[in-house]
């Protein structure tokens, strides 16, 4: 366990032997079935949350990043198939769960938040009925009771008079509202974990702020575990515990936030934060990665970062780099210390 | 301010009308919507401007207006000393060539049933370049954009996202403009890629002597590469400086809650430990005062009346904040004094 120099504050919630992960995804593969053979999108990837903890998930677009995320709500797009591995939610693999009883674990157990909140909710209906939609199904909640639940949601998301919005529809909102009414559906029946796949990439940076800020609260507040989704390094920073880096459906590294950030040891890893834009940051042309990231398909043998990266020797572009294990840290690199 | 500038923009004014009901339209009273209150900017040749402010401020609208897709409702477009504002039909084709406008999604900018050679020969083509040279200048289009011929017979989707981007630039160059108008050209890529447009864009305008208005919600990205940065908030200009001027001394409050609101990474963890300290007013203000008001930590009774006029605070600097105008004020006295 690596703490902060100036001793951390937080308690930052610790694996204490023996207990069980909120959520604990081992080996998990996925490849999209098509005529002319199977291509892979997830190749054996490892992540572990402890519950009221949040965890970052970080790489480029086609990462895997979010084909994670729906492999554990179970909503993979059509085509898309779990070849192998587990995806356990407090123990129990979803991996094979009948629908039935899936359909009873999202939102219930698991819930999760998008990055465009207006996919998430109906145009059609008021914010009284989608909120309150998925309380009388779980809860069994009489429809007085629910509409008082839906006005105590929108209120603990901080929008304001809750109860003369709940007959407004969702164009009625902006981004920032839309995005808080989604997050109180998605927090509506207190569920354990919350996934939240780039839940402030549509929104403004104040707006950003506030979201982040009303994630972190409901997080303590309700003991939340969070799996975060982002393709910003310096909000997954901010706000987790511990960090996965995934490149091209592989886990390349993963240790707590304090580590990843201040030590990372990929190569990958180091290039993406030193990408990162800075206001201290001078004039002059930005920081790149060069080429880009393998298109689906593509016939990885060796590292998939080997031909982006500048530390590559010969093995790399020949023979896949193992999970490494240390301690807290992951890593899968031949050349990296 | 030496060399006269190639783009001036004199109180441009953008007011929407709303759908109203019948009774409102029969009394006259048809709602509108102020997309932009009065911008009045210059822009130097070679200058790369920076345009900062949120969803819905009218940084699109100005980009459109600038680009002459949109008509401004009021206020003049002056383009090297000469009024464009009026300017229709064949006569405004010389101005649409001169000003090219990058837009962020790349997807749809770029139809998708052409292959890229042809979407880059009919801008060719619309310039007037012979058939015969077509072939040879689209070639010369992609490689300066850093992409190679074997694009010529691609599809849009066969593309990622920072090949497409790169495609909207080299159709923008097939027209041999001076002014590129930028709008959020990166928001859609991966932060590795941002970069590489990025320093594309920037070594272009070098190579090229192209004047770039750069259009962003990323203050850290327009720090970098701007030589002056316009903050406008609810369609006015609310501060405009130098990068450093503005980011280390940021006068108005939008501005400063800008720069907190950028996430701090790993130095940021105490903050969102603590929560963070949002005490704004809340008040409504009149649609004569500042819009800015229901946010402001800071604002004073007059900020619900009247809309602060731009006080200059240094040659480069300005803002319009009663709020700043005061402190600005409040420490000339204490000069004077002091001297």
């Amino acid at each position: 366990m690596i703490t902060g120099p100036a001793g951390d504050a937080r308690q930052l919630p610790m694996r204490p032997t023996g207990a069980m992960d909120m959520l604990s995804i081992e080996g998990l593969t996925i490849a999209l079935v098509r005529r002319n053979g199977n291509v892979s999108v997830l190749r054996n990837v490892d992540l572990a949350i402890a519950p009221g903890q949040a965890v970052g998930l970080v790489g480029e677009s086609g990462s895997g990043k979010s084909m994670t995320a729906l492999a554990v709500m179970r909503l993979l797009p059509r085509g898309a198939r779990i070849l192998s591995g587990k995806v356990l939610l407090e123990g129990q693999d979803l991996v094979d769960l009948p629908e039935s009883e899936m359909s009873s674990v999202r939102g219930r157990i698991v819930s999760m938040i998008s990055q465009d909140p207006l996919t998430a909710l109906n145009p059609a209906f008021t914010i009284e009925r989608q909120l309150t939609d998925a309380l009388r199904a779980h809860r069994a909640l009489v429809r007085r009771a629910a509409r008082e639940r839906a006005a105590e949601l929108l209120a603990l998301v901080g929008i304001p008079s809750p109860r003369s919005r709940l007959s407004a529809y969702p164009h009625e909102f902006s981004g920032g509202m839309r995005q808080r009414v989604a997050i109180a559906m998605a927090v509506a029946c207190e569920p354990k974990l919350l996934i939240a796949d780039e839940p402030t990439t549509a929104l403004d940076v104040t707006i950003q702020a506030q979201v982040i800020a009303l994630i972190e609260r409901l997080r303590r507040d309700m003991n939340l575990s969070v799996l975060f989704i982002s393709h910003n390094l310096d909000l997954v920073a901010e706000i987790c515990d511990r960090v996965t880096v995934m490149y091209a459906g592989s886990v390349v590294e993963a240790d707590t936030a304090e580590a990843i950030f201040r030590a990372p040891r990929h190569p990958y890893t180091r290039e993406l934060l030193r990408c990162i834009p800075r206001l201290a940051g001078d004039a002059g042309p930005l920081p790149t990665i060069p080429g880009s990231p393998p298109r689906f398909g593509a016939d990885l043998a060796g590292c998939p970062f080997a031909p982006r990266c500048s530390l590559a020797e010969t093995r790399c572009r020949s023979e896949a780099p193992r999970l490494r294990t240390e301690n807290e840290r992951r890593l899968s690199c031949w050349v990296a210390p | 301010m030496s060399a006269s500038p190639l783009l001036e923009l004199v109180d441009i004014r953008k007011t929407y009308r709303l759908r109203a009901g019948l009774l409102a339209r029969l009394l006259g009273r048809e709602p509108a919507f102020d997309a932009l209150g009065g911008i009045t900017l210059s822009v130097l040749p070679g200058e790369v401007f920076g345009l900062v402010g949120e969803s819905g401020s009218g940084k699109s609208t100005l980009a459109k207006i600038i680009a002459r897709l949109l008509a401004p409702t009021a206020g003049s477009v002056v383009y090297r000393g000469e009024q464009v504002t009026a300017l229709e039909g064949r006569a405004l084709l010389p101005y649409r060539r001169r000003v090219q406008m990058i837009f962020q999604d790349s997807h749809s900018s770029l139809n998708p049933r052409k292959r890229i050679g042809r979407i880059l020969g009919e801008a060719l083509a619309a310039r007037g370049v012979s058939r015969a040279s077509r072939g040879r200048e689209t070639e010369h289009l992609l490689e300066t954009v850093g992409l190679g011929r074997f694009m010529l017979g691609r599809y849009p989707h066969e593309l990622s996202g920072g090949q497409r981007q790169r495609v909207s630039i080299a159709r923008s160059l097939a027209m041999e403009p001076e002014l590129l108008i930028a709008d959020e050209p990166v928001s859609s890529l991966d932060v590795s890629l941002q970069g590489q447009i990025i320093n594309l864009l920037m070594q272009l305008c070098r190579n090229l002597g192209l004047t770039l208005i750069f259009i962003s919600h990323d203050l850290a990205v327009v720090k970098r590469i701007s030589s002056r940065i316009m903050v406008i908030y609810a369609g006015r200009i609310v501060e405009c400086g130098p990068p450093d001027t503005l980011l280390n001394a940021p006068a108005h409050p939008y501005t400063q809650a800008l720069i907190d609101a950028l996430p701090k990474g790993i130095a940021g963890r105490d903050r969102q430990r603590r929560g963070r300290d949002a005490a704004p007013s809340a008040t409504e203000a009149k649609p004569s005062g500042c819009p800015f008001l229901p946010r402001c930590a800071r604002a004073l009774a007059i900020c619900g009346s009247r809309f602060p006029e731009t006080m200059q605070l240094a040659e480069n600097h300005s803002v319009a904040c009663h709020f700043a105008a005061g402190a600005a004020s409040a420490s000339a006295k204490g000069i004077e004094q002091e001297g």
